[in-house]
């Protein structure tokens, strides 16, 4: 009897790009519903807009290389992609704003460095970045969470959706009129102000741990990071390296002078902290490989968050952390690498 | 036997628990495998050189009797598994991952099955010397019978030649759905024993560990009994961890010992050699019961057959002979491989003949064997490094063996990779990793004799130069001594010296058609 041949391995793969990446969609379920609970259905919007525009800038780009569109597409690296723009962006932004985050990481930062698993800078974050220095004003308008009481309202469903569409707000209604600062601005230009935290965040804004709203929005994420720990999607170590060394670097500086400096508890629940460390740093693709590398690198973005945060000139910096360490991975990657059964 | 029920320590990293899938072969005991009308023998079965062949089409040939001989010092003999006559002696196909034919014996059987007396049996076998054990699982044909198929003998006596503190028998079988060792340690454990104590003389070995995977409970309740009943102090039981791959011989060296292997050597450099159990069994048969390596025990599983199991089986029977043996193929039968599901290989043919490393043959059902779909770039995910029992970083090594960087892949020490699979495995794009390590290991390897041989080369040509060169220099110290000594002697002598070189040169141009004649002047 004569067989076909078959080709290593001979034992079905115990997972795929594609499980992997539905799974960290369905880690981000959590998040998202806080973020809904807090800001209103914004993110949704963003997510279908998002997410739409860069199903279509994967096929097309997919057609332009020749490649096949079906097992990329399925893959849901595009989708995974947009679904973190969405998260950066304000609740209520216009359409070309997640249209144009998703074109730019899809085209730009992904497929023209050649696509899946080549692309040296993440994605989201470079898109993340352009569309800040774009559209700064837009980038920076958050609504204030529903459970802070500062006699703001969320406009209604409908008023949402039109400035979706059109980037006005229906006629007699000014966007300022409904944002407010975030509690990270809060705090820096009060800081700024020779005020001390014990006094800032007695606040409106300002909840048990953070940001109201915010802080739960990270609590949520961190749910879902620690989901994709126990599936084997990420590893320990890039998310703690990130927290340890935000909060380390905030403890010293708390501690040298607690009138000037914010305690680090607050900056481990405010602002991206706990998404990105779970989310953003993990990325595969654009962090280092051995785990010595990992913790490297987790705690170079948790120490320049910091850093930005307290000393640079925006008021999160997750996303400038997270591009600044991408660049140094090939270089982490060349001195840890393991030593290797038998090698002295 | 205080060690009975300690487990070592796991102390390898990376490897995979998988799916032991070895209880549908383990039912029931092993069966026999009648002897084939016709058996084709090949000469290469082990690593190392082929046997050169010592029978003639038309001989007659006794079961047992040499019919290749080892050519050189890492090679092996093979012998006739049966009675009968030498039909042919030519190329065939033989399992081989390339797929790629060897020089065959083919040999009709006469039904007798009538032996020759090997002289390989000593009932005392320890007034024997150890060389002279040696000699004997040398002439016996005895290669690894794990899969790797060295021959046993250079292994032991370069491993005498340095000292032995253990000697470590693999009983581990750690690759799912083989389990010819568990059924050989059930239904053997005696004679494994016996093989073990002469391994031990052999080699001068103060002690041997026997590293069992701890979930092999009746094969361990058998070794027990066995040693209980030999009672020899020098042979302990040691229980390891159910850990893909655990059998690998320096990851068991690993978890016995604690050591590692040097990367470039042996176990033998740190002081242990190891041995699987079914090579310890054919060295009992050998120096026991006088029979050189002619059979073995062979795994047949996997959803294509009615009735997995083990076989014992001559070496040169036809593939298809075993799968009868287990009721025959299922519907839907899809694929054939020999060894496991991590590192065996697929067959197109099940008219191959089972060699000395056939230590599984896997017939696949419906969807038992799913291939890869599309393979997706690499996302550095690492989970190839994290299961990695060498520590390797393969997503790297991958990414530079594509760029066809094969220097690099080198200095990442590619030549490390002991092709588990485990990589495969994990591998969400699908990436056939090991495959591309096997690829840059054989290729690197190429690479090392293509540059051997033009060195060697070039140091021929070198000496001839020198030899040239001294040549001449001495012939012109020659021609300037005589014409010096000419110069000075009586002119008489002189005039009759010119006067025969003349003629001597006057000769040369005469017969310069027949250069032949002048050679003897």
């Amino acid at each position: 009897m004569k067989f076909e041949s078959q080709f290593a391995p001979h034992i079905t793969p115990s997972g795929s790009v594609q499980r992997m990446m539905q799974r960290v969609l369905k880690a981000l379920i959590p998040a998202a519903m806080a973020h809904v609970y807090f800001f209103g259905p914004g993110l949704i919007f963003n997510i279908a807009v998002a997410g739409g525009t860069a199903i279509a800038a994967e096929a097309v780009m997919l057609r332009l290389r020749g490649l096949p569109l079906r097992p990329y597409l399925m893959d849901f690296s595009a989708l995974v992609t947009a679904v973190l723009i969405a998260f950066t962006l304000p609740p209520l932004v216009p359409w070309w704003i997640p249209a144009t985050g998703a074109i730019f990481a899809i085209v730009v930062a992904k497929h023209l460095y050649g696509g899946l698993g080549q692309n040296p800078f993440n994605p989201a974050m470079a898109a993340y970045v352009v569309l800040l220095v774009s559209f700064p004003v837009s980038m920076t308008s958050w609504l204030p969470p529903s459970n802070v009481d500062i006699g703001i309202a969320h406009p209604a469903l409908g008023d949402s959706l039109y400035y979706l569409f059109t980037g006005n707000l229906p006629a007699g209604q000014a966007m300022d009129t409904i944002t407010a600062a975030s509690p990270l601005d809060v705090t820096r230009n009060q800081l700024a102000e020779a005020r001390n935290y014990t006094e800032i965040k007695t606040g409106p804004l300002f909840g048990n741990f953070a940001g109201k709203g915010w802080e739960w929005i990270g609590i949520y994420s961190a749910f879902g990071g620690i989901w994709l720990l126990y599936k084997g999607v990420i590893r320990w170590q890039i998310p703690m390296s990130m927290l340890l060394g935000l909060f380390v670097t905030a403890t010293v500086m708390y501690l040298l002078n607690p009138g000037a400096y914010v305690p680090p508890g607050f900056h481990l629940f405010a602002g991206a902290a706990l998404f990105g460390a779970f989310f953003i740093a993990t990325d595969p693709v654009t962090a280092p490989a051995s785990p010595r590398g990992q913790k490297i690198y987790g705690a170079g973005i948790g120490i320049l968050v910091y850093v930005i945060r307290t000393w640079g000139g925006f008021p999160d910096g997750v996303a400038f952390a997270v591009l600044f360490m991408n660049m140094t991975t090939p270089l982490i990657d060349h001195y840890t690498r393991p030593r290797v059964y038998g090698h002295d | 036997m205080e060690h009975q029920d300690k487990i070592m320590p796991r102390r390898f990293r990376g490897g995979l628990k998988l799916l032991p899938n070895k209880i549908q072969s383990t039912l029931t005991p092993i069966r026999r495998v009648p002897i084939p009308e016709k058996l084709v023998i090949p000469l290469s079965q082990h690593i190392g050189r082929d046997a050169v062949p010592l029978v003639k089409v038309g001989d007659d040939v006794l079961k047992g009797q040499p019919i290749g001989a080892a050519d050189g010092d890492v090679s092996a003999p093979v012998h006739a598994p049966t009675s009968g006559t030498v039909e042919s002696i030519g190329m065939h196909p033989v399992p081989h991952p390339g797929g790629l034919g060897a020089l065959c014996v083919v040999l009709r059987s006469d039904g007798k099955d009538h032996a020759i007396d090997t002289g390989l049996a000593c009932l005392d076998y320890l007034s024997l010397s150890p060389e002279e054990i040696q000699d004997r699982v040398r002439r016996s044909g005895i290669t690894g019978l794990g899969g790797a198929s060295y021959p046993t003998a250079v292994k032991m006596s370069k491993a005498e030649d340095r000292g032995i503190k253990d000697l470590i028998i693999n009983a581990a079988e750690c690759e799912p759905i083989i389990s010819c060792d568990d059924m050989l340690m059930r239904e053997h454990a005696n004679d494994l024993i016996t093989g073990i104590q002469i391994m031990l003389h052999a080699l001068s070995a103060p002690r041997a560990l026997i590293g069992i995977e701890r979930d092999k409970k009746r094969a361990i309740d058998a070794l027990e009994k066995a040693l209980a009943s030999i009672g020899d102090e020098r042979i302990v039981l040691r229980k390891i961890y159910s850990i893909y791959p655990a059998g690998g011989e320096r990851q068991l060296v690993q978890v016995l010992t604690g050591q590692e292997v040097p990367y470039d050597g042996f176990p033998q450099d740190i002081g242990y050699l190891s041995q699987n159990v079914g090579t310890a069994l054919a060295i009992k048969h050998a120096l026991i019961d006088g029979q050189p390596l002619i059979s073995r025990i062979t795994t047949v599983a996997g959803k294509g057959v009615h009735l997995p199991g083990n076989v014992e089986v001559r070496l040169g029977t036809p593939i298809s002979d075993l799968v009868a043996a287990c009721g025959g193929y299922c519907d839907g039968a899809e694929a054939m491989l020999m060894g496991g599901p991590m590192m065996g290989f697929s067959l197109t043919d099940d008219q191959l003949p089972v060699i000395k490393g056939t230590n599984c043959i896997v017939v696949a059902g419906p969807g038992e064997l799913e291939q890869t779909d599309y393979v997706m770039p690499c996302i550095r995910c690492d989970k190839c490094a994290q299961v990695c029992p060498v520590n390797l970083q393969p997503q790297e090594l991958y990414w530079q063996i594509k760029g066809g960087d094969l220097d690099r892949a080198n200095q990442l020490s590619v030549d490390g990779c002991i092709e588990c699979g485990c990589c495969d495995y994990v591998c969400p794009s699908h990436i056939p990793l090991a495959q591309y390590f096997r690829y840059a290991k054989s290729e690197l390897r190429a690479r090392d004799r293509q540059q051997e041989k033009s060195q060697l080369a070039k140091i021929r040509f070198e000496d001839r130069k020198t030899r040239i060169r001294i040549g001449e220099d001495s012939r012109q110290a020659r021609l300037a001594a005589r014409k010096k000594r000419l110069a000075e002697g009586d002119p008489q002598e002189r005039e009759r010296q010119i006067a025969a070189s003349v003629r001597r040169a006057q000769a040369k141009t005469d017969t310069a058609v027949e250069p032949d004649k002048d050679l003897s002047q």
